[in-house]
């Protein structure tokens, strides 16, 4: 069970989170071609290390975070509020 | 009863104050309080304590703690029954049952070995190269190999005990509690940190308690007693006897198990048999120790043959004889203090033998002082004995093959010591081969931890208290102890067969894997040691391979002419000890399985003899059978009296969402594929919510209550979706909306009213005017009923004129009693789930999961005219994509019944006329998605999604299901058989 | 026109759960305690300063909870610029959440959507860890913290009150089960209801 930093709560155990998918995608505008949306929907990357994922803090602050988790060794590097994700 | 006949009258760590009864295969003994199950076995002379599982050998205890291979038991009788439980665990209590496995008639006389027929099935890869084909006879293969292999039988009713959970914080937990688990724990508890100290046996001590050590100048037992009893007075030391930690997770999780009341004749009302701890560790020192490997000879596995350090335990411990005369034979100093120990508890030493040409350090010259004259280079090629063992054939290593025959009934054995390493193996810690030690050790942990003592792979006392102290946070605590210096070890990883050839040599005993199994798969080209465990199953089993894994990959080293880094260990993976599933379970078992939601009416519908449904967590009033009824007969009943008269049903599992702010609407607008900007304050409006990949979500209506004041409802399946994805846009897609969403679920409780008679009970207990004009469909009303503060909403599922009452929770009941009391007169009644669903099936209303089915979209459900064409919403591209707008996609339809008698069960496929269904495959128009009787129609119907169904009706089709022998010819309809108009909800 | 007095009965969530006496041995005492109001806020950043001064109060921190000194009012950190107001001081949850609205912030009542029971006596520690991951050490979980979190798979707020006892907001649709969870899970130490 990983113990997941909630930028809001602090460290708590991953029991009360809700996987939220890929946190690189980024909705397109309204007006983007239909391939774009399909992108959006339905092509992930498998990245093998780390990666950002959506979180829901479910059972606690009902806020989503992004998580930056090693796929790999599941070492959790960092945990942002959306919107002041570094780049 | 047998009188302990192998027990010393002095010593040891056992009550003779206290005796206590148990039964072995039935026949009577007596231990004493402190003894396990095997050193009371030991104690009264028993040898043979088990089958092995594919040869049915005999066999005794080879070990005296975890590592023991052989002692598995099926304990206590019944329901209770637990098989393959260790005897060297299982604490002796007075009653203990226990019974022998893998054997029958009997533990000594057994059929399959008797036969030989066991020895001839199952060398290497045995599964693999016998069933391989034909692959229809595997179910006989299965049984017949279920019946004679396998390891013990399980229990077949449930489970009668009560399993517990514990989570715990610490900022160290310290893993075993021998001299260097304790030194850790004091040194951490001294300096007021948070400690858990978590230990396997039923006493603190490890090592120390079989061992004749000094720690500091005094007996080591007395430096326990004073380090045990100063954490124990230290409140923020937890002390875990009988625990077991078996899992290293990550995040420094912990996971273990603690054996509560299993040692206890009866357990106290309210105390659970085990409990499971989740332990989330700042930091974890692993103080787990060391196990002593045993050496490969021939029919090394007789009753007899055990490790060294499990002689000395039963001896120095228990008080114990393994035997009254052994040959000990060790390729390391430790076993001369074996043999020592042996000596001084009564055993007769026949023979020393040290498989290393020369040397030994100053035990050995301490075993020369006390009398025994060891001979080098000599080991023992073959075991003597059937059931039990009555000499050893040695000889020589560097030559010529001559044996010699000396009488005994022990067999000590010392190949050395290995680290164990399984909790920093599964931390995805490396294990590094040490040469001088000749055994794999920890190295390179990823988490925080630290493996110190004997885990670590240092055996002397000084270094595990010195190294324990120092994880533990303070290194100037560690006293001197009574360490030699010691000769190197010299790996021997198996003796060369007897000049006669007889006699199996083992690896993994319990596996019944011999070296010559390992050659096979050798020869056979399963190399890697990943293979090699998988192809003859070392290493597997209920020990792991835990006195087996680096003799077999050293001998698997040798045949492939590599070192033994080269060749690798296996991976550890949890549990460290086989845990039971009860614990697992834990309180999530039996009515705690999940939590159960109630609604605040749900004492009302006990009351009125409801029979309750599961949705999801929530248990429903399903319907409300009179004296002698049937379901259908009170699903009809009820939906019928809905129709003719008028029935309240309860709706509080309705998802509930409370939304605010001034870009409220913009997001209603954004959500749903129909319109909300126009939406008046007092106005309902149905809504559909699309997934972005165009597929309908849910459905719902949502209520302008305020200029920017919203009340939003789901369905019961999706309300936490729903809320879920709210709380995504808005914090994620769309922060520039200001808008707060707040679930109310739990605040708000529904009932709807519906039928002709509905406005006439409606009138009677609010206070607004529910006239048709000034309170009309779709409308919204605050007010009270029948005093209480209410919102009203004139919205009909159900398709009769119905209105919607929700009130605060803790009102429902009250309001509930009202309707029912003022609707008396009315015949109003409550109706249930059931004829809920065959009121929507009547008017072609669709639900999650049958028609919203994750695969339908608007237009399939017959929605396509709600979607707006004037603004983007979730879902509104992917929505056209071709996949979801080409002809030919399954569209919603009524079924009837040609006949208009047969029903038309839910589980059905749809085929046209002629299609004959067997065991090809045949073209699939469609499939049933909810069938009713219609008390309305007076017939059976059905929903259906049927390929184009829009333009097939009037068609006749075959629903079918070929399991259940089904074919009911249909004819294809509109899906809205009661009121097609709507006159009836706007009236 | 019914009877109006209707209105004022509040039917517990938990009027049929068993309620064992407390006896000498109990290791945890249960009580039920409902709020007069609890309104759960939405407090737009603007609106900070005089949503303090209608509750006479500032927000407090995340992760803490305050009882206003001289008030039957406490206030809880629900999430990011939300708190929950719950009065026991006989305010009616439309007055409160009117008083709120009117300092700009956006209130929503939640005073039947939560049951709230008061836990305390030497083994409510152990009886929560059962089903609690969270720590709750003193020193990691002091009087005046609070938290949300699962608590025998429900989600609930649980509020440090001092002396070792513990407030339990619990869902009201999950109330009965976690009663019965509780009941369940401390007969070991002994579990009466006050
Ligand atoms: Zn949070």
């Amino acid at each position: 069970m990983l113990l997941i930093p909630c930028p809001w709560c602090g460290p708590r155990p991953q029991t009360d989170f809700t996987y939220g998918g890929d946190g690189t995608v980024v909705r397109p505008a309204e007006d983007a071609p239909q391939a774009a949306w399909a992108d959006f929907v339905f092509v992930r990357d498998n990245p093998m290390g780390p990666h950002r994922e959506l979180w829901h803090h479910s059972a606690g602050c009902r806020r989503w975070l992004v998580v930056e988790r090693d796929t790999v060794t599941h070492d959790i590097t960092g945990s942002f509020k959306p919107g002041e994700v570094p780049s | 009863m047998t009188t302990q006949s192998f027990r010393n009258a002095e010593g040891g760590l056992i009550d003779r104050a206290t005796p206590l009864d148990f039964t072995f295969d039935g026949k009577a003994f007596q231990g004493f309080a402190g003894d396990t199950l095997a050193s009371a076995l030991v104690a009264n002379g028993v040898r043979l304590v088990g089958r092995s599982f594919k040869y049915h050998r005999p066999r005794g205890l080879i070990g005296a703690g975890v590592e023991d291979p052989c002692g598995l038991v099926r304990l206590g009788a019944g329901d209770r029954a637990e098989p393959n439980t260790r005897a060297t665990l299982t604490e002796l209590f007075a009653g203990l049952t226990a019974d022998s496995q893998n054997r029958w008639p009997s533990l000594k006389w057994d059929a399959s070995a008797l036969t030989g027929l066991a020895g001839r099935l199952f060398p290497a890869g045995f599964y693999y190269k016998t069933f391989i084909s034909p692959q229809v006879l595997w179910p006989t293969y299965e049984k017949i190999i279920r019946a004679m292999a396998g390891m013990g039988t399980c229990p077949e009713g449930p489970d009668p005990d009560v399993y517990d959970d514990r989570f715990a914080h610490a900022d160290l937990l310290v893993v075993g509690a021998g001299p260097a688990g304790l030194a850790a724990a004091l040194a951490a508890g001294r300096l007021g940190q948070r400690v858990i100290l978590a230990e396997q046996d039923m006493r603190l001590g490890g090592d120390l308690l079989a061992a004749n050590r000094s720690i500091d100048g005094r007996p080591a037992l007395d430096w326990v007693a004073d380090t045990v009893a100063e954490l124990e007075a230290l409140p923020d030391v937890t002390l875990l006897p009988r625990t077991t930690v078996f899992g290293y997770h990550d995040h420094n999780l912990l996971a273990a198990v603690e054996r509560v009341t299993d040692h206890l004749p009866h357990a106290p009302a309210g105390l659970p048999r085990q409990r499971h701890w989740k332990i989330r560790a700042g930091r974890v020192v692993l103080a787990t120790g060391a196990i002593e490997r045993p050496l490969v000879f021939a029919d090394n596995d007789r009753p007899g043959v055990m490790l060294a350090s499990a002689a000395r335990a039963y001896v120095n411990r228990w008080a114990a004889r393994p035997g009254t005369r052994a040959v000990v034979v060790t390729n390391n100093d430790d076993g001369y203090r074996s043999a020592l120990d042996l000596q001084a508890g009564g055993i007769e030493i026949a023979a020393l033998l040290d498989t290393r040409p020369e040397g030994g350090g100053a035990l050995a010259q301490m075993a020369r002082d006390a009398g025994l004259s060891p001979r080098h280079g000599m080991a023992v090629a073959r075991a003597l004995g059937g059931h039990a063992v009555t000499g050893a054939e040695i000889t020589a290593l560097s030559g010529g093959g001559a044996t010699e025959t000396v009488d005994c009934d022990l067999i000590a054995v010392s190949g050395g010591w290995a680290p164990t390493l399984h909790l920093h193996s599964q931390a995805r810690g490396k294990a590094t081969y040490d040469e001088s030690l000749t055994a794999f050790v920890p190295t390179d942990p990823k988490q925080a931890h630290e493996s110190v003592g004997a885990a670590a792979g240092d055996l002397t006392l000084a270094g595990a208290l010195a190294a324990g102290s120092r994880a533990g946070g303070d290194d100037t605590l560690a006293p001197p102890a009574d360490d030699h210096p010691a000769a190197p070890i010299q790996a021997l990883w198996q003796v060369p067969k007897p000049p006669s050839g007889k006699g199996k040599r083992f690896v993994d005993i319990q596996d019944d894997v011999t070296a010559e199994d390992v050659a096979l798969a050798h020869r056979e080209g399963y190399e890697s040691v990943e293979h090699l465990k998988r192809y003859t199953t070392l290493g597997m089993g209920t020990d792991q391979g835990k006195t087996s894994n680096v003799n077999g990959l050293a001998i698997m080293a040798g045949l492939r002419g590599q070192t033994i880094p080269a060749v690798g260990t296996t991976t550890f993976r949890p549990p460290f000890t086989p845990v039971t599933m009860g614990t697992f379970a834990g309180r999530e078992a039996g009515h705690h399985f999940a939590p159960i939601r109630r609604t605040p009416l749900h004492a009302r519908h006990d009351a009125l003899g409801a029979v309750f449904q599961t949705a999801g967590l929530w248990l429903r009033a399903r319907y409300y059978p009179l004296e002698g009824e049937t379901m259908a007969e009170a699903v009809a009943r009820e939906a019928s009296h809905v129709r003719r008269i008028g029935g309240m049903v309860d709706v509080s599992t309705l998802g509930k969402i409370d939304i605010q702010g001034p870009d409220a609407a913009d997001l209603l607008n954004r959500f749903y594929v129909n319109g909300f900007k126009a939406l008046p304050v007092g106005k309902c409006r149905y809504g559909l919510m699309l997934r972005e990949d165009g597929i309908v979500l849910d459905d719902g209506t949502t209520t302008r209550i305020g200029d920017t004041h919203y009340y939003m409802t789901t369905t019961t399946a999706n309300a936490v979706t729903v809320m879920r994805n709210l709380e995504l846009y808005l914090q994620v897609h769309w922060p520039d909306l200001d808008v707060s969403v707040a679930s109310v679920s739990d605040q708000w409780a529904g009932v709807a009213l519906a039928g002709p008679r509905a406005r006439d009970l409606l009138a009677r207990v609010a206070d607004i005017d529910v006239s048709n004009d000034a309170f009309p469909f779709l409308a919204y009303r605050e007010g009270a009923v029948a005093g209480i503060p209410a919102r009203l909403f004139r919205i009909s599922y159900s398709g009769e004129l119905a209105y919607e009452i929700h009130v605060p929770s803790d009102f429902a009941p009250a309001l509930w009693d009202a309707l029912l009391e003022h609707g008396a007169d009315l015949d109003i009644r409550p109706y249930g789930t059931e004829a809920m669903s065959t009121l929507r099936i009547e008017k072609g209303h669709m639900v999650i999961g049958t028609e919203i089915d994750g695969r339908t979209t608007a237009d399939d459900l017959g929605m396509g005219r709600m979607v707006s064409t004037k603004k983007p919403f979730i879902g509104h591209v992917l929505k056209d994509r071709p996949g979801l707008t080409e002809g030919g996609r399954k569209q919603l339809v009524g079924l009837v019944p040609v006949d208009k008698r047969t029903p038309i069960p839910e589980t059905c496929q749809i085929v046209k006329p002629g299609v004959v269904t067997g065991r090809d495959p045949v073209p699939i128009e469609g499939h049933v998605t909810a069938g009713t009787f219609s008390p309305s129609v007076g017939h059976p119907i059905a929903l259906a999604l049927v390929k184009d169904g829009r333009a097939r009706l009037g068609e006749t089709l075959h629903a079918v299901s070929p399991t259940t022998r089904v074919r009911v010819p249909v004819t294809v309809t509109s899906p809205v058989f009661v009121d097609p108009e709507g006159e009836r909800l706007h009236a | 026109m019914p009877d109006l007095a209707r209105a004022s009965a509040r039917a517990s969530a938990l009027a049929t759960v068993s309620r064992p006496g407390v006896g000498p041995d109990c290791g945890v005492r249960l009580s039920e305690r409902p709020a007069d109001a609890l309104v759960q806020v939405a407090v737009p950043a603007a609106a900070r300063a005089a949503v303090a001064d209608a509750l006479g109060h500032a927000l407090p921190d995340p992760l803490t909870a305050i009882d206003i000194p001289g008030k039957s009012t406490r206030l809880l950190w629900v999430s990011a610029d939300q708190w929950w107001v719950e009065a026991r001081d006989g305010t009616a949850p439309a007055d409160l959440a009117a008083r709120l609205a009117a300092a700009g912030a956006r209130p929503t009542d939640q005073t039947q959507a939560r049951v709230v029971v008061h836990l305390a006596g030497e083994h409510t520690r152990d009886l929560l860890a059962k089903g609690w991951a969270l720590d709750l050490h003193p020193r990691a979980f002091p009087a005046g913290a609070c938290a949300q979190s699962s608590l025998a798979a429900v989600s609930v707020m649980l509020a440090a009150v001092g002396g070792g006892a513990y407030d339990l907001y619990i869902p009201r649709s999950f109330a009965q089960s976690l009663w019965d969870w509780l009941l369940d899970a401390g007969a070991e130490f002994g579990v009466g209801v006050d």
